[in-house]
């Protein structure tokens, strides 16, 4: 009997340190209320599947959590434990970078140390408020999926509209009365594992998103009918907020009196904004879709990114330029699906039409240039309100060739090892990011530590450096001076020397694992090096390495090594043409970068003349 | 006595009815100066984004039996990245305390186009109150009209229950300060201790006797006492360095305990005792000397384990050990007094961490084995003032055992401790034993080092490549952290990483002894084939020996150090790597032997000898001091950037049959 209760642990197991059904049951009451009712059923095989155990229940303004009941049983069945109120935590989940805003979580876990165990937990979500219907994710990184469905109950005259990405699900339709029950199920869903510069999350996990045509938050009625419908409901929200003091246009206008093309304008406008606000983000209730009316922003000189593009916007059209907000899912690896109608934005930007390239601003940024929106802005679908509605459209984002890493260097080598070296090296694009940041964002303590910890020797003396970022295009560059004591390493009459200086790649990719992801790149790019190496009179060159070159279709790798006399000039040359490899060439990329790691590890032979 | 600690006794007689005058008038909130804007840059440090022109606090009891803490600070804003502190605020615990919005007032200064001071005052939608969890309410302030060279300031007071929670006051701060000041109002009635820790030199410290009144102007009892007053000038900021205990550690602060109450109407009581009758009091307490006892719960769970008669008290004290680490789920909350009883945890299987030691406790002394609680401050908790017998001040139970003259500390705070090791975070000088009568304090010294070793034999092959095997051995600390990170990770996935400075593995067999056993050497061995293990440069091959040692980069990046290196453990390697040359190779040079040396607390060295065309390679590194101080950094750091060098030698070959 008691092996008969014991758990039968399937194929499915695999490598699941646990197994779970899960049923998610929405019941829509109208556009802005429902009850979103969870059943999950957790068997936790090791100790590594105790997290699946727990639960976390984000609520916030919008979301009254509700009856959470939870009971965990042994292998035999019995109760070890059932939940209590006091084992709850209700906390505040403001996080990141903002000040405060709405969001609360309750938390509870439910542990024991004898696997496997089982533990049953449900609880309902109230909604007050709805800018859409809650999505479903059924997948997890170490858990199995025996069984999990998603229902929608609806009144059969709400129309719905739903999209998947990673799984090909079809729901099932039910007419009940005067309602229609929409369900989603899966079974017998293995792990979804993580690779190793895999693709991130959102591109392998399963998800479903489902939109009802209405939807109202706060008194505010909207429609999902199609993204334009969504961005009149946010043109509305935002309408009649722009307006600025007299005394603030006045500033503005004087501030592009001298100006002579509408590029200018805007380029001074927003290095105005730039200097004189800074972000905070404050997200209470309808404020977490609502611009702070500019006037406010204005004297309180700061605000979050509806409030400072509201406040930029504000400002071009003072002066006559057009402008409209941009809803974007900032982060890296996440975007908003295009298929239906839906909103899960987190942030704005500002679009302004131009005669020529129209631009992007990222208007909480207080050091980016005019038009460059950083990385996790890139390539996203993103919502342009238009008075007369809203359209969806791909933000702009940098090719490889403006993705670049240049660096220039001169090594002049002594009779001991020892190095005297200067570099220059100058960043583009998403390259100089970092740059741009330790530049503008570090006190000179910080950026002397965030300089060192860019160069990879293992033993050198910082001279000097120079830091510089361009105000008006994504370029920055650092200027080092180092001394290297023992570079070159003596064996003998020899010293040996990686004339790969700055840009070593130590580590080779073994075949250990089958690979079962494509690997990702968060951007394709372009690196060149040309370093000059001055030998000591003493020596001379015993042995250069061979030239390498590899040309593939996702990559280019080449070095070689010119014999100049006293010179030895070293050049190498990457360009990472995509940004994605697929599994069914993992192989040639391993092979690839395995040969550049080699070739960035080769060591050059002088010897005593 | 400790180096960075002083005592003050501050015991408060009867004044002579003076009205506290602590302050000049300058720092009254809002008393702006133009002077105050001049203030550009301090010579204390050219980092600085933000200066703190004044720091403020004051602390006096009410008609309430409240202590009220007024915190009032100025600061300047120097430039572009010091605009993220325009944001600021404070917390209190809402169980025991209150700030009420309307004590709570901010506003910004700049100069005008005419010269003049403007202030801006934060309004309510500036002043945002969160409760964050029933411990911890949150109050932020955003001030408006800030940019750089702007003047911010802000005023807030928290009424705390009782006399106890006397507030800390932190001198230093992640900013300098020009100006710390911080006033005490305490009656007769009451004897404080207090406590300084840290750098910061005292400019002040006066003491007058008061009747009414403080520098806010909120007129205090009518029984007098005495004011005490701090004053500091030109506070360093406080910046953070990679291995270190906690950085509170070395915060300049002023700390206070309440030592004895004195009523009229009531003889005088010691509220602070010694150490002596706080383990007396401790051990007659419900909730933790009471625990310390059997059951029926405690017979079953130690039957359950099947402990032979015949067994030795050592190896019945490792078996329930391993048991107990094994077992339970632990909450992850760490502290002084057990959340359950033994009784619960063994049926509810769930407890923090003093729980599970209370019933590790309960189950050897039911075996009949010498074993007593001992109370310690983790490492991230802080050090402990023993100046002060509060067991507040520890955060964790480990439990002492006793056979015979010697003794055991065991730390189950996971099934990767071994027994007789504490975990690192416990590794916090020195503990309490709480047992009467005896020793209190005593070492958290690790009873082994952390020691790796590991043994590599590398039979190179005429096109290159290379069959290697390899052993390493990952003892006592060492085990402890490969066992963690092998917790999180596939095998497959950590042992890539372990070898990740092997080139071009291929037909790799490996496996992983002991991973279930922490009281034996964690040992990763295997055997491999490197497609590449030598590197064709002209008519000469090179090959790396160095393929085993895993430091990459030196974690010690800046070029001065502040405070003391703390490991917390002393650090043993030693690496043997055999390599096998074939005979149509002829070795042209070897790399040159090194050696550094930090005095005699640590060494590297790296050695290569030839034995016909068999090389070994020695590398050995020793750190023989669980904390060095800030004088040897430099040669620490330089020792540190040999062993990575390390990866840049090279043995040279040359083909001979070619």
């Amino acid at each position: 009997m008691i092996l008969l209760l014991l758990f039968q642990l399937s194929l499915l197991a695999g490598d699941a340190d646990a197994i779970i059904r899960e049923s998610r049951h929405f019941t829509f009451i109208d556009a802005a209320r429902g009850r979103l009712t969870v059943k999950e059923h957790v068997k936790v095989l090791n100790k590594e599947g105790r997290d699946y155990g727990h639960s976390v229940i984000y609520y916030n303004k919008f979301i009254r959590v509700r009856n959470i009941k939870s009971t965990l049983t042994d292998a035999s069945g019995k109760v070890v434990s059932t939940l209590r109120s006091r084992d709850i935590t209700d906390q505040s989940a403001t996080g990141g970078s903002n000040l405060i805003d709405d969001s609360r979580v309750k938390y509870f876990e439910m542990s024991h140390d004898v696997y496997p165990y089982v533990v049953e937990t449900e609880y309902q979500l109230d909604f007050s408020g709805m800018l859409g219907l809650p999505s479903w994710t059924p997948g997890y990184s170490r858990a199995a999926i025996e069984q999990a469905s998603y229902t929608i109950d609806v009144p059969s005259t709400v129309p719905i509209q739903f999209a998947h990405r990673n799984i090909d699900i079809e729901p099932t339709e039910v007419k009940m009365g005067n309602r229609t029950i929409y369900t989603w199920e899966v079974r017998d869903m293995p792990v979804l594992k993580r690779e190793s510069s895999g693709p991130p999350w959102a591109e392998v996990a399963p998800y479903l998103v489902v939109s009802a045509r209405d939807f109202r938050i706060s008194g505010k009625q909207g429609s999902l009918e199609s993204w334009s419908s969504l961005g009149l409901w946010i043109n509305e929200l935002w309408k009649g907020r722009d307006a600025l003091p007299q005394a603030e246009i006045d500033k503005v206008k004087a501030l592009i009196a001298d100006a002579s093309t509408q590029s200018e304008k805007v380029r001074r406008i927003y290095s105005y904004l730039q200097k004189n606000t800074r972000y905070v983000s404050i997200q209470l209730g309808i404020g977490g879709w609502q611009t702070e009316e500019a006037k406010h922003t204005v004297s309180t000189k700061y605000g979050d990114c509806k409030a400072l593009t509201n406040y930029m916007m504000a400002m071009l059209r003072a002066v006559g330029i057009e402008a409209y907000p941009a809803l974007i899912n900032l982060g890296n690896g996440v975007d908003v699906m295009a298929d239906i109608p839906n909103n899960r934005f987190n942030h704005v930007v500002l679009f302004v039409p131009m005669d020529g390239d129209s631009l992007f601003l990222e208007c909480t940024s207080k050091d980016y240039p005019m038009g460059y929106l950083g990385l996790e802005n890139a390539g996203k679908n993103s919502l342009i309100v238009y008075p007369t509605g809203g359209q969806l459209v791909k933000s702009p984002t940098l090719r490889r060739e403006e993705n670049q890493q240049y660096r220039t260097g001169t090594i002049s080598l002594d009779v001991n090892g020892n190095a005297s070296a200067s570099f220059n090296t100058l960043y583009t694009g998403y390259q100089h990011d970092d740059v741009r940041s330790i530049d503008t964002r570090l006190t000179p303590r910080e950026k002397d530590q965030a300089v060192r910890r860019r160069i990879a020797v293992p033993r050198f003396d910082l001279n000097g450096f120079v830091l510089r970022s361009s105000p008006d295009s994504a370029k920055a560059t650092l200027d080092l001076e180092l001394t290297l004591p023992t570079y070159a390493n003596k064996a003998g009459n020899r010293l040996i020397f990686q004339p790969n200086v700055l840009e070593q790649r130590r580590f080779t990719l073994n075949s250990t694992v089958e690979r079962t992801q494509p690997v990702r790149f968060l951007y394709t790019y372009l690196d060149r090096d040309e370093l000059r190496f001055k030998l000591p009179a003493s020596h001379k060159i015993e042995s250069l390495p061979a030239p390498v070159e590899v040309d593939m279709p996702f990559a280019t790798f080449r070095a070689e090594y010119v014999d100049d006399g006293d010179v030895i000039i070293y050049r190498r040359y990457l360009e990472i043409k995509e940004d994605a490899i697929p599994v069914e060439s993992y192989e040639d990329y391993r092979q690839f970068v395995n040969t550049m790691v080699q070739s960035d590890q080769s060591r050059v032979v002088l010897i005593m003349k | 006595m400790n180096r960075f600690v002083f005592i003050t006794w501050m015991c408060f007689f009867a004044g002579a009815g003076h009205v506290a005058q602590a302050q000049s008038d300058r720092f009254l909130f809002g008393r702006v100066s133009a002077e105050d804007f001049s203030v550009r840059e301090t010579p204390l440090d050219e980092n600085a984004n933000v200066l703190i022109l004044m720091n403020y606090g004051e602390v006096y009891l009410n008609n309430n039996s409240e202590l009220v803490y007024v915190v009032q600070t100025r600061m300047r804003i120097l430039n572009e990245n010091g605009l993220i502190e325009a944001n600021q605020g404070y917390g209190f615990n809402p169980k025991y305390s209150r700030s009420r919005r309307q004590f709570v007032d901010a506003h910004t200064l700049n100069i005008d186009d005419n010269g003049r001071i403007k202030k801006t005052r934060v309004g309510r939608n500036g002043i945002f109150i969160e409760n964050v969890n029933e411990d911890h309410t949150s109050v932020r302030i955003a001030f408006p009209d800030v940019k750089v060279g702007s003047i911010i300031e802000f005023i807030y007071s928290i009424n705390i229950d009782g006399y106890f929670r006397f507030p800390t006051w932190d001198i230093q701060r992640d900013y300098p300060i020009l100006h710390s000041e911080f006033i005490t109002f305490i009656p007769n009635n009451l004897v404080y201790m207090m406590v300084s820790n840290g750098f910061a030199t005292m400019e002040k410290q006066e003491q007058f006797p008061y009747r009414h009144a403080s520098r806010m102007g909120i007129y205090l009892p009518d029984e007098g006492g005495t004011m005490t007053h701090f004053i500091s000038k030109n506070v360093p900021a406080l910046y953070e360095e990679p291995f270190i205990t906690t950085m509170s550690d070395y915060r300049a602060a002023l700390q206070f305990q309440l030592n004895a109450t004195n009523h009229y109407y009531s003889s005088n009581r010691e509220v602070l005792s010694n150490w002596k009758d706080l383990t007396t009091e401790l051990l007659k307490n419900k909730f933790f000397g009471e625990r310390i006892r059997t059951s029926p719960e405690v017979v079953q769970e130690l039957a359950s384990i099947g402990l032979a008669d015949t067994a030795s008290a050592l190896d019945k004290a490792k078996a329930i050990y391993s048991h107990v680490a094994m077992s339970f789920n632990r909450t992850g909350h760490f502290d002084y007094f057990p959340d359950v009883s033994t009784s619960d945890l063994l049926k509810t299987r769930s407890g923090n961490n003093a729980a599970i030691a209370f019933g590790l406790l309960n189950m050897l002394q039911q075996a009949g084995l010498d074993a007593h609680p001992v109370l310690l401050s983790q490492r991230q908790h802080g050090r402990v003032v023993w100046e002060y017998p509060l067991v507040s001040q520890f955060n964790h139970m480990v439990v002492q055992l006793s056979i015979g003259s010697q003794t055991w500390l065991l730390d189950p705070v996971s099934e990767e401790v071994p027994f007789g090791l504490l975990s690192f975070p416990s590794l916090n000088k020195e503990g309490y034993l709480v047992k009467e009568p005896g020793i209190i304090r005593i070492p958290l010294n690790p009873r082994q080092k952390s020691r790796e070793d590991v043994a590599a034999n590398i039979v190179l092959r005429l096109d290159g490549s290379a069959a290697i095997d390899f052993e390493i051995r990952s003892s006592s600390h060492a085990g402890m952290v490969e066992r963690e990170t092998l917790s999180s990770t596939t095998f497959e996935a950590y042992s890539d990483f372990v070898l990740r400075h092997i080139p071009q593995i291929e037909d790799i067999s490996r496996e992983l002894v002991n991973v279930d056993n922490p009281n034996e050497p964690l040992i990763h061995k295997g055997t491999l084939v490197s497609k590449n293990m030598l590197d064709p440069t002209g008519e000469l091959f090179l090959m790396r020996p160095s393929i085993l040692l895993r430091w990459d980069d030196n974690p010690l990046v800046s070029p001065t150090r502040t405070y003391p290196v703390n490991f917390g453990v002393e650090i043993e390697q030693n690496i043997l790597i055999k390599i096998d040359i074939p005979s149509e190779f002829t070795i042209e040079s070897l790399p040159d032997t090194k050696q550094t040396r930090v005095g005699q607390d640590a060494y590297f060295q790296s050695s290569f000898v030839a034995q016909g065309n068999m090389v070994h390679a020695t590398y050995r590194y020793r750190i023989q001091k669980s904390e060095m101080s800030r004088g040897d950094y430099s040669a620490l750091r330089a020792l540190i950037s040999d062993m990575v060098d390390i990866h840049s030698q090279a043995i040279v070959l040359r083909r001979t049959d070619s």
